[in-house]
């Protein structure tokens, strides 16, 4: 009779954290197109979305003895995710710089945001931002998680996270304007 | 398209569009390699001994001066009272939990004195209508009698440093105080993990630590248990100067679990073996090298370890 049974996943987790690989096999399955989805909107580039992603499932089975509450499993493997993220990230510049450019802190007049705002500028704003900008919205606005589960994800504090997306949204409010910026100056001209 | 307020319900809808990423590429590669991928034993067991090692070395150390306590403890190798049901038959009943200051390890009949377990397969538990419980030996230096519900390291399971494994099964009455406890047997046992570690929580005189779940052990998912021996425990001042968890049969005062020293931890998997309660104890103290209680817990925590229905 198992305890932790919140559902048929918990099951397979218990059972592959038994080293029970068809349980594996059916956890991962379920997830692969959904942690190559977060692993490339983090990473802006689907070759290290799915190197991230198949370093992740390998941690996941790997640790999978250590994860002490089989219920908590989903956000423990996002949190394995997102430090493959981090770790592929790190290990090449393709993803694009890991920088601001410009302070997210910047007021940002209502109007500008009022112009058009096209895939292609998102793109280009979203690859301006820092990595763990675009962490924390792929995670709170294409996960959907509530904040408190974006937290734990991450294993930082509510604030904290609540303060990281802040910025994000700010952070890119201002790479989208920086991106209008010269549009309007050479329509100006 | 967007003002400013619309941004996160924009970016929300940017994120999920187009989204055709298909993994079954990667989900291959990745089994492929698993074979090649160990997984790592669970650590959070060796981790927290770590910590209590750490912490409570002057409680191990305060242990060793209790000699009579010691003796008592000495019962945990062989005493039926502490050690379940398993054929001891040189025991007689009437001796069960009595402290026997005279005893020495040369005169205790269960534990063999001509060597140790060999390594490998051990049947830990074959008392008939019980729970067959096999287990691996992990390593040399290991005593206990075939089917008889313990394990010990170096035929030394006394403060400060020794550690052995017990091994319950079935319903337990645990009492209400553990050290008044002749007067606080429940009248109902627990026949539930969760009845047990219910009572647990709410026994006195106790020390707990954290709960865990979902351990799994031979295949049956139970919740890992602390327990703590209070360092301030006056076992004199205690009935018949015994502190006790728990006892299987209260009417005859059989294969009870009494306690050995002031610091005693007690790490516990609490199970359900196909409805039956299953119960193994692994009790050490402060002074007991790490790597100690980290192989009991190998023995049983393996994926070796089978429990067979009678």
């Amino acid at each position: 009779m198992p305890i932790t049974v919140e559902g048929m996943d918990t099951d397979l987790v218990i059972r592959a954290q038994t080293g029970d690989k068809g349980a594996f096999t059916a956890l991962a399955a379920a997830r692969v197109d959904r942690f190559i989805a977060v692993s490339h909107r983090i990473l802006r580039d689907l070759a290290l979305a799915e190197d991230a992603t198949q370093q992740a499932l390998l941690s996941i089975w790997r640790d999978l003895p250590q994860l002490r509450d089989p219920a908590r499993f989903d956000a423990w493997s996002y949190r394995l995710l997102v430090r493959a993220c981090y770790a592929e990230a790190g290990r090449t510049r393709r993803a694009g710089p890991n920088i601001h450019l410009l302070p997210a802190d910047e007021p940002v007049a209502a109007d500008r945001l009022s112009a058009v705002v096209d895939r292609d500028q998102l793109e280009r704003g979203f690859r301006r931002l820092s990595l763990d900008h675009r962490t924390v919205i792929v995670l709170r606005y294409f996960l959907d998680l509530p904040i408190e589960e974006v937290a734990e994800t991450l294993g930082i504090p509510i604030g904290t996270a609540a303060s990281r997306l802040h910025h994000a949204i700010r952070g890119l409010r201002a790479a989208l304007d920086a991106d209008a910026r010269p549009a309007k100056q050479a329509g100006a001209r | 398209m967007s003002t400013e307020r619309d941004l996160p319900r924009i970016l929300q809808a940017w994120l999920h569009e187009d989204a055709h990423e298909y993994g079954d590429r990667v989900l291959d590669s990745v089994l492929d390699l698993l074979d090649s991928t160990p997984q790592s034993p669970a650590s959070w067991l060796a981790r927290r001994f770590q910590i209590m090692n750490n912490n409570l070395v002057r409680y191990g150390l305060a242990a060793a001066a209790v000699v009579v306590v010691a003796i008592i403890g000495y019962q945990l190798i062989g005493g039926p009272n502490v050690g379940g049901p398993g054929p001891s038959p040189s025991v007689a009943p009437s001796e069960a939990g009595e402290p026997t200051p005279s005893a020495s390890a040369s005169a205790e009949p269960s534990i063999p004195a001509d060597g140790s377990l060999p390594e490998g397969p051990f049947t830990l538990w074959d008392a008939p209508g019980d729970v067959a419980i096999t287990v691996t030996i992990p390593g040399p230096g290991w005593f206990g009698d075939e089917g008889g519900g313990m394990l010990v390291k170096n035929q030394n399971a006394d403060p400060p440093d020794g550690a052995g494994l017990i091994v319950f099964q079935g319903p337990l009455y645990v009492y209400g105080d553990a050290c008044h406890w002749s007067t606080t047997t429940p009248d109902t046992p627990a026949t539930t993990e969760g009845e047990l570690i219910r009572a647990l929580e709410a026994q006195t005189s106790r020390d707990g630590g954290p709960t865990h779940q979902g351990w799994n052990i031979g295949g049956s998912f139970g919740w890992g248990v602390e327990l703590d021996v209070p360092e301030d425990a006056v076992f004199e001042d205690c009935d018949e100067g015994q502190l006790r968890s728990w006892v299987v049969d209260p009417l005859l005062d059989t294969n009870a679990r009494y306690h050995q020293a002031p610091g005693q931890i007690d790490e516990l998997w609490v199970g359900d073996v196909n409805g039956v309660l299953v119960v193994f104890d692994v009790a050490y103290y402060a002074g007991t090298p790490r790597e100690v209680v980290d192989e009991l817990w190998i023995a049983v925590d393996h994926g070796a370890t089978t429990f067979e229905m009678p």
